[in-house]
């Protein structure tokens, strides 16, 4: 996802066009990256949409175009943070509305077998989802960001804005988390 | 802990290809040209003013019950009943003897 500096000052100027070749550009890692932060295919597009749309009010306020894809990121993370949150709202006052993967979720934290014939990638998914499920939203997002996209410290420090050392505590005492659930799944594994 | 032990950092390296690809749907880049079209017009601005214009009066509120709350309590006498009783007729004492006109005690007597 490279984007020309160029392109960015031209969309900040009004350049419709220019807007267009970066939504373009980034919508599909965007996408990805959406997909694995939230966890619902459903409404993976209107959430980038979201967060296209913040781009393009919001283009004025950043500072730099360098910084363009960490700032890019930041909004995306922002924008799956309170769609999580508006779901989690919604989730408390309608049960019943659970999505199917949700209720897979809950399954796998209350450590309920999976189905023999579940593919080996559904199963890998879940009982990451599971794991994940152990430590906070934001905690979550940050281990997708650092084990799952595979950003640096340095990108995340640019991306939430947080001196590095204080990004390694949280990351550790989410990693510690999702460890002791791992172990408490399977005494055996994680020594 | 600056790293998980190798058999989670597999697992979490390949979640990313555990979830499909997500393609864009062919009307993407409609929708959101609508959506920043919708975000533009008077109705949401007037949407957004009134957000704004309830969380100004929330926090004005909350800042004058912090602000207005200790000030009353610090008027108030503490203690127990009896002085509070107390407080409140020397209170009602000093008002009623500020109302009273005394004669000039200087003016020669008829």
């Amino acid at each position: 996802m490279l984007i020309d500096p160029a392109v960015v000052v031209k969309a900040r100027a009004g350049d419709a066009a220019a807007f267009n070749q970066i939504v373009q550009a980034c919508r599909k890692p965007i996408l990805g990256t959406i997909r694995r932060l939230i966890g619902n295919a459903d409404d993976v597009e209107d959430v980038a949409q979201e967060v296209f749309v913040r781009v393009y009010y919001s283009l004025d306020q950043l500072r730099s175009e360098d910084g363009f894809e960490a700032w890019l990121y930041r909004l995306t993370v922002n924008s799956a943070y309170d769609y999580l949150r508006r779901k989690k709202r919604r989730q408390e006052s309608r049960m019943s509305d659970l999505a199917e993967e949700q209720v897979t979720m809950a399954e796998a934290a209350a450590g309920t077998k999976f189905s023999v014939d579940e593919g080996r990638k559904a199963k890998a998914r879940e009982l990451v989802d599971s794991l994940l499920s152990e430590v906070s939203e934001q905690d979550r997002m940050l281990l997708i960001l650092k084990e799952v996209e595979g950003l640096s410290l340095k990108e995340l420090e640019r991306i939430y804005e947080v001196k590095e050392n204080a990004l390694k505590v949280r990351l550790f005492r989410a990693r510690q988390r999702v460890l002791k659930a791992f172990e408490k799944r399977d005494p055996d594994k994680g020594k | 802990m600056n790293e998980f032990p190798s058999e989670l950092q597999q697992l979490f390296k390949g979640y990313g290809e555990f979830h499909e690809d997500v393609e864009p749907s062919k009307d993407f880049m409609p929708r959101l040209w609508a959506k920043i079209e919708a975000r533009r017009s008077p109705w949401f601005a007037m949407q957004r003013m009134a957000r704004l214009m309830v969380v100004t009066a929330m926090a004005a509120a909350l800042l004058m019950g912090a602000v207005l709350i200790p000030m009353m309590e610090s008027q108030k006498p503490a203690g127990f009943y009896a002085d509070v009783v107390a407080h409140d007729t020397l209170k009602a004492d000093q008002e009623y003897a500020a109302s009273v006109s005394l004669p000039d005690l200087e003016a020669p007597h008829r």
